[in-house]
């Protein structure tokens, strides 16, 4: 009886983003976000506060978007800061509960750009680092308007450096959602 | 025509992620490759040659062009625009193309007709591989840089009208191999860090006119080739030109292509000159008489080839004569036939090629016989070099029970049928015998921890027979998904260790899945498996050093996924690939270092002004 049960609660709730639109609405977010774990990474440099601002709009299956994220890690130790710009590609379920309050779990891949302060090898270019980025979040949106939200999110980042640069983050912010209309539709497919 | 070939389109190449010419292996079933440092690959079509001596043909837009070097051809080196190719087609049997016998398989490129008007074409891509110590480098925890792979790019701009076209084209790549499991392998000259290994760049001009084309282009590749038979890298600069002019008309048509391949090697501590220029100069006259629907064309061509090598430059010339007749019979519906005969004098030397072939295209069935013996050369070998004295790095050769290296023949028997329309099924089958084809066999002395082999390498007589069987099943599950599995294995046997042990490859299984909701979205995932037999020095390295050879997997695993995505209708299409980029079969470990993993974007834009016309 349980797995019926399980089975149609998440059809239920995942019957919004199977039947949708494609790139019918455009969301713009911008968040605050903040390190929060700690690892061997933060044995050698301290976390400091980053920003992240977001276009999402719904898919073919799911929420599709891109991001541009920053954020800095200072020096604890004899190594140089760096300030790291992330570019990444994300796809969501958005799951609803009622009108107001959804969840979206998200994946995502992209890129990890590391901007040292000072390079101290004798190699040239060697100021900066891209590095591949995987990540997976989980966020929980309240809607306060017909078109404003705020949301919560707390994401896992993979940068595929070894050893690898385990990041979690938290963030929290506002977003704007609106009809992309037919010009900016067409563009989007 | 051509049921055994797979075709490959330009959708195919892009829903792919195709970047570089040698991609398209990851999408060809019938064929295997290996590859030092992930650039330049030796491929072959499994069961058809083997990897030591690539006997496959490339031929664009019907002409043949000859990228051997060093006894490799390694497809990166074409002066190409990938984002101008309209279809390749992968002929893993014997083909006959122009007038050309392919015994070891072809692949065959065709360039996009350029639409009416003006138009511009090109793409860009790079991606980063994985295991990158990023931050980590300014700690005790980081290890060597691995850095990214590209920028790889190519455009044409391109004037046409009803009856002619004017094309030219450039195209420029950076390869970095810098990843600590193959960085041995490949790392004695290289320091790797934020430095190119290979760098690039290529221009081409092709234009037609009044049933007249003619194509040119050059390629210029810096390169730190690693070759086995010397067993380290060296420097060279290799430049790649080919110049080809034909003109199809039935009556009286022709064709004349020349092109050269030239190794220069840069200055290097071990002091090693491989210098190396190899030319070739083809031209055929035919003719076409039509008998209602069957038709008879003769040919008549001529081939000069040299070869100057070493700091003493050594000169090998030959000159080959032949004549042919293809004998083409049977209406499109019914039971066809071609057969094609043609007689050579290749370096004093009569030979003669006969190559049958029948198909019926409703039924599916497709049957190839080729008997060729004492058959022009007019490509020399890595042996035929080794015969005059060229010994690349003073790598040490010995000849083992070398006949005529000319007498060679090669008799093969394939029969191919595909069924279906909606579901496709292909199957085929096949069986070579090779006599006295040579075969430069290595010894390599591995070090445990870098790959800086002592090599040895006999040049040695390899006879015997190779059964090869495939099958293909393309499975349209919905309208929107659709599913291909493949399988393919070659079972070489001989008396001869030598004909045996060529075969590293002898096993390949796949799929590929592709979702396409609508024209403007993909997502295309591949996988496969390639299993490698064993070998014994690899083995014995392994066993010295278990954490360096950590696969030890007799195969490797390749998974590729890309998701593609159009915009402004034609114009812009932005591709994301994850590929695995260091599992790869090597010639010296089959099986390949451990997986990792590359990430590729890539753009490409098209533009056109002037009247819609064919692409």
């Amino acid at each position: 009886m349980r797995r019926p049960l399980t089975i149609l609660v998440l059809l239920a709730v995942s019957a919004p983003c199977l039947a949708q639109d494609p790139f019918s609405s455009l969301e713009i977010r911008i968040q605050a976000t903040q390190n929060v774990n700690q690892n061997i990474l933060h044995d050698h440099w301290h976390p400091g506060r980053g920003m992240k601002a977001s276009l999402v709009t719904p898919f073919y299956f799911g929420d599709w978007g891109i991001s541009l994220g920053v954020h800095r890690f200072d020096a604890r130790s004899d190594v140089p800061g760096f300030g790291a710009l992330w570019i990444s590609s994300d796809w969501g379920a958005r799951l609803p509960f009622g009108y107001r309050f959804a969840l979206t779990p998200t994946v995502g891949i992209g890129n990890y750009r590391m901007s040292f302060d000072d390079a101290v090898t004798t190699f040239s270019g060697e100021s900066s680092e891209s590095d591949f980025v995987s990540s997976a979040s989980l966020r929980a949106s309240l809607r306060i308007g017909r078109d404003w939200f705020l949301f919560g999110q707390a994401e896992h980042l993979c940068v595929q450096t070894r050893p690898l640069m385990q990041l979690w983050f938290v963030s929290a912010g506002i977003g704007y959602q609106m009809e992309t209309g037919k010009l900016l539709k067409a563009i989007l497919e | 025509m051509g049921v055994c070939a797979q075709v490959l389109t330009a959708e195919d190449l892009t829903r792919a992620g195709v970047l570089r010419l040698s991609d398209i292996l990851e999408l060809a079933d019938d064929w295997s490759g290996s590859s030092t440092e992930g650039y330049h690959w030796d491929i072959a079509p499994l069961g058809t040659s083997w990897e030591a001596s690539p006997e496959w043909s490339l031929f664009i837009d019907g002409q043949l062009i000859s990228l051997r070097a060093l006894n490799r051809q390694s497809l990166n080196t074409v002066p190409i625009a990938l984002s101008e190719i309209c279809e390749i087609r992968l002929n893993a049997t014997p083909v006959l193309i122009n007038g050309v016998l392919a015994h070891g398989g072809a692949v065959q490129i065709t360039m996009c007709k350029s639409p009416n008007g003006l138009s511009l074409r090109g793409q860009v891509g790079a991606g980063n591989e994985t295991g990158d110590p990023g931050p980590y480098k300014y700690t005790d925890r980081g290890g060597s840089n691995v850095d990214r792979t590209g920028p790889t790019a190519d455009g044409a701009l391109s004037v046409s009208s009803g009856n002619w076209h004017y094309r030219g084209m450039v195209a420029a790549d950076e390869h970095h191999v810098t990843d600590p499991r193959i960085r041995p392998r490949v790392l004695q000259l290289y320091r790797g860090e934020k430095d190119a290994r290979i760098i690039y760049r290529a221009l081409g001009f092709d234009g037609s006119s009044s049933g007249f084309t003619v194509n040119a282009a050059t390629s210029w590749t810096e390169d730190l080739l690693f070759t086995p038979v010397m067993g380290r890298e060296i420097p060279v600069d290799r430049q790649t030109t080919f110049v080809t002019m034909y003109s199809a008309r039935r009556l009286l048509g022709y064709s004349i292509s020349g092109i050269s391949t030239s190794l220069t090697t840069r200055e290097n501590p071990e002091l090693i000159f491989t210098d190396i220029v190899q030319q070739r100069t083809h031209a055929r006259l035919h003719s076409m008489i039509s008998l209602g629907i069957n038709s008879i064309e003769f040919g008549a061509a001529w081939v000069f080839a040299q070869a100057q090598f070493g700091p003493e430059e050594l000169r090998h010339t030959l000159y080959s004569y032949r004549g042919d007749a293809t004998l083409s019979l049977g209406p499109p519906d019914r039971l066809r036939m071609r057969t094609m005969a043609a007689l050579s004098l290749d370096d004093r030397i009569l030979g003669y090629e006969l190559f049958s072939r029948a198909w019926h295209d409703r039924i599916g069935l497709d049957l190839r016989v080729i008997l060729r013996n004492r058959a022009p050369a007019a490509e020399m070998t890595f042996a035929d070099w080794a015969t005059r004295g060229f010994r690349p790095g003073n790598a040490e050769f010995r000849f083992m029970d070398l006949d005529l290296p000319r007498r060679r023949s090669t008799y093969s028997l394939d029969i191919a049928w595909t069924a279906g329309n909606q579901v496709k099924l292909y199957l085929s089958g096949g069986l070579r015998r090779l006599t006295n084809h040579v075969r430069p066999r290595m010894h390599a002395l591995l070090d445990s921890t870098r790959t800086r082999l002592h090599a040895t390498t006999d040049i040695v007589a390899a006879s015997g027979q190779i059964a090869r069987a495939s099958g293909r099943i393309h499975m349209p599950l919905t309208s929107q998904f659709t599913v291909k599995l493949y399988g393919v294995y070659a079972y070489p046997w001989s008396d001869a260790d030598a004909f045996r042990s060529a075969w590293y490859h002898r096993m390949q299984i796949g799929g590929q899945a592709e979702f396409h909701p609508n024209d403007r979205f993909s997502l295309n995932m591949r996988l496969r498996y390639v299993g490698a037999t064993t070998w014994s020095e690899f083995e014995e390295a392994a066993a010295g050093n278990p954490e360096f050879y950590t696969t030890r997997l007799p195969g490797a695993v390749y998974l590729h996924l890309t998701v593609q995505k159009r915009f402004w209708g034609e114009r812009l299409r932005l591709s994301a690939t994850m590929r695995n980029a260091l599992d790869h079969a090597h010639l010296a470990h089959p099986a390949g270092a451990r997986t990792h993993a590359l990430f590729q974007v890539a753009m490409r834009y098209a533009f056109q002004a002037g009247n819609a016309g064919s692409s």
